[in-house]
């Protein structure tokens, strides 16, 4: 019941994501004028598009008709409008359309996490192959390396970071959230490729002839898949929740790009506007139970 | 247990030490010289072109000068290095003002806030944890609420806890422990459950214990030694998002140095914040070894 309700979850964020054009921009799906109908049309868009529009002329448009970067809504500017028939989540302090801002901000979201649990995945199966393959020092010093990088308080290292190495932006966050995951990830899979290694199986297969690297790819490695699969959906879902604190802080994602965690600074900023921070607090809340809530299947 | 403890005690110094050299080797990797980064820090640099040449080879010489950033990047690494085995954390890029008193009443703020929420993650997760030890109904709601509240960006919890009005130290507490708080419930009912199916739980009810003596004496006095990494962790994890509720409920703090100085390129404040952190991790690993060793005959034994 609880991983459906994860996995339904997960579907429904990662295909607004994907579809975040579709589902609320100013670009008509479809649009008849003069004649011709076009799918996905290049040209005017939003008001200029519906102004030019006669009554023979039709447009299919995305289910919330507003993108999130405009910050006028029939000419007019409305910021910080409470949720009405125009903008059902109202608007943020420059008239930006919430709900287009919320659906494109899981894309964002949604990136990061992808992004960190890849990266962190990726380094960690480096590192623990690594240390399993050369052993002695090396397995030695990377097991030590694990334990100082993985012990860093993630948030308080990504500000350090980017304000010493002057790194702004969506790929070093990505990175820096990444490393002491991956970290993490690395002790875990090392010690599940050791414990592989030492297995009666994996004794039969040498026997059989099979040479070191074979026996890692082919015989340990699937065997600490399921801990990796485990701890990348914990890394996602720290990431959820770190660009929601970073992008908080104002050091995750720059402007204008949409973002859960920029609503939440916007409803601190602006005396709680609600419909800036409930829908973005329920969708990051959602997104890292799911991930949680799989993770915890897994393990 | 005197040798473990000045062991952790140097430990402890050394990592923040090194912290404090690597930040300052990562604000070499930075675009521009150093001296050019301090003098921009210090929001005086006019901006770069022929008419202002000599005015910016004056403040960037001066910056120069008065942060000790001539040489070559290995020679300013090393005498940060030197200066820190010193205590002196030198004076900040920004405004000149010393770097460890800006630090110390920012520390001490975040301390206020983040030694509570760690006392009240400790008694509101060991206590949770207990009451649902039992498997069963309660168990699996212990467990519900506990995947919500580690799920929940502690910044939104924050913006509800702002608008609830009242102390801002409190509820920034309060909030701050949520996520910790589930996170040690759920261990110590795990741990308890276990310890309740083992022989251990049964002689103790053969002795005549009743359910609370055999959970409260016996179950989590087997609990302490696996809570003792939990606690080190939980403490980094506070030192790190301690900023968000400072942001939240406008409070002073260490997150708040933290993100002026990542603003305007300080490096000697960041490189102490990276000291801070780095030596109050492995004070909190150090403190929780130490503990687990005091409650665990096993461990002391062993060592």
């Amino acid at each position: 019941m609880r991983r459906r309700a994860a996995v339904a979850v997960l579907a429904v964020a990662a295909g607004v994501a994907l579809c975040a054009d579709l589902v609320a921009g100013d670009r008509p799906l479809v649009l008849h004028r003069g004649g011709a109908t076009d799918v996905w049309p290049d040209g005017p868009r939003g008001d200029a598009l519906r102004a030019v529009l006669t009554a023979d002329d039709w447009a299919l448009w995305p289910p919330i008709a507003r993108d999130p970067t405009a910050v006028r809504a029939a000419g007019a500017v409305a910021p910080l409008a409470p949720p009405s028939r125009g903008h059902l989540l109202g608007t943020d302090d420059r008239g930006r359309d919430v709900a287009a801002r919320l659906v494109h901000g899981a894309r964002t979201s949604l990136a990061i996490a992808a992004g960190a649990a890849a990266a962190a995945t990726a380094l960690a199966l480096g590192l623990a192959l690594l240390a399993v393959r050369a052993g002695g020092a090396v397995d030695a010093a990377v097991r030590v390396a694990c334990d100082v990088v993985a012990a860093a308080p993630p948030l308080l290292t990504v500000i350090a970071v980017q304000g010493l190495v002057g790194a702004r932006g969506l790929v070093p966050v990505i990175a820096l959230l990444a490393i002491p995951r991956g970290a993490d990830t690395a002790r875990l899979a090392r010690a599940g490729l050791r414990a592989a290694l030492a297995a009666p199986w994996t004794e039969a297969a040498r026997a059989a002839g099979a040479g070191r690297g074979r026996l890692l790819v082919r015989h340990a490695l699937p065997h600490a898949a399921p801990a990796l699969a485990t701890a990348a959906a914990v890394t996602a879902a720290t990431a959820v929740l770190a660009e929601a604190a970073l992008t908080f802080l104002g050091v995750g994602a720059a402007p204008p790009t949409p973002s859960w965690g920029e609503l939440l600074a916007q409803a601190t900023a602006h005396d709680l506007g609600w419909w800036l921070a409930l829908p973005a607090g329920i969708a990051i809340t959602a997104v890292a139970w799911a991930l949680l809530a799989l993770a915890r299947r897994d393990a | 247990m005197t040798r473990t403890i000045l062991t952790r005690l140097a430990a402890a110094a050394l990592a923040a030490w090194a912290a404090y050299v690597l930040a300052w080797a990562l604000a070499e990797a930075a675009p521009g010289p150093a001296a050019e980064r301090a003098a921009r820090a210090g929001g005086v640099l006019p901006p770069d072109d022929a008419g202002t040449a000599p005015v910016r080879a004056a403040l960037i010489a001066r910056a120069e000068a008065r942060f000790d950033l001539g040489g070559g990047a290995a020679a300013r690494i090393a005498r940060a290095g030197a200066r820190a085995a010193r205590l002196d954390l030198g004076a900040s890029w920004r405004d000149g003002e010393d770097v460890a008193a800006r630090l110390g009443p920012a520390v001490a703020a975040s301390a206020a806030i983040a030694v509570p929420a760690l006392v009240l993650a400790l008694l509101v997760g060991a206590g949770l944890g207990a009451t649902a030890a039992p498997r069963g109904r309660r168990a699996r709601a212990v467990d519900a609420v506990a995947a919500l509240a580690v799920a929940t960006p502690p910044a939104w919890l924050a913006i509800l806890g702002a608008d609830a009005g009242g102390d801002g130290r409190l509820a920034a507490a309060l909030v701050l422990a949520a996520a910790p708080a589930a996170v040690i419930a759920v261990h110590v009912r795990a741990a308890l459950a276990d310890f309740l199916a083992s022989p251990a739980a049964l002689a103790a009810r053969a002795r005549g214990a009743g359910g609370g003596r055999v959970l409260a004496v016996h179950g989590l006095r087997l609990a302490l030694p696996g809570l003792a990494p939990l606690a080190a962790s939980t403490a980094a994890y506070l030192l790190g998002t301690v900023a968000v509720v400072e942001r939240a409920f406008a409070l002073p703090g260490l997150g708040r140095v933290a993100l002026d100085a990542a603003a305007a390129g300080d490096v000697p404040v960041l490189a102490a914040v990276a000291a801070i952190a780095g030596g109050a991790v492995a004070l909190f690993t150090g403190a929780a070894d130490v503990a687990a060793r005091l409650a665990d005959p096993r461990l002391r034994e062993a060592a």
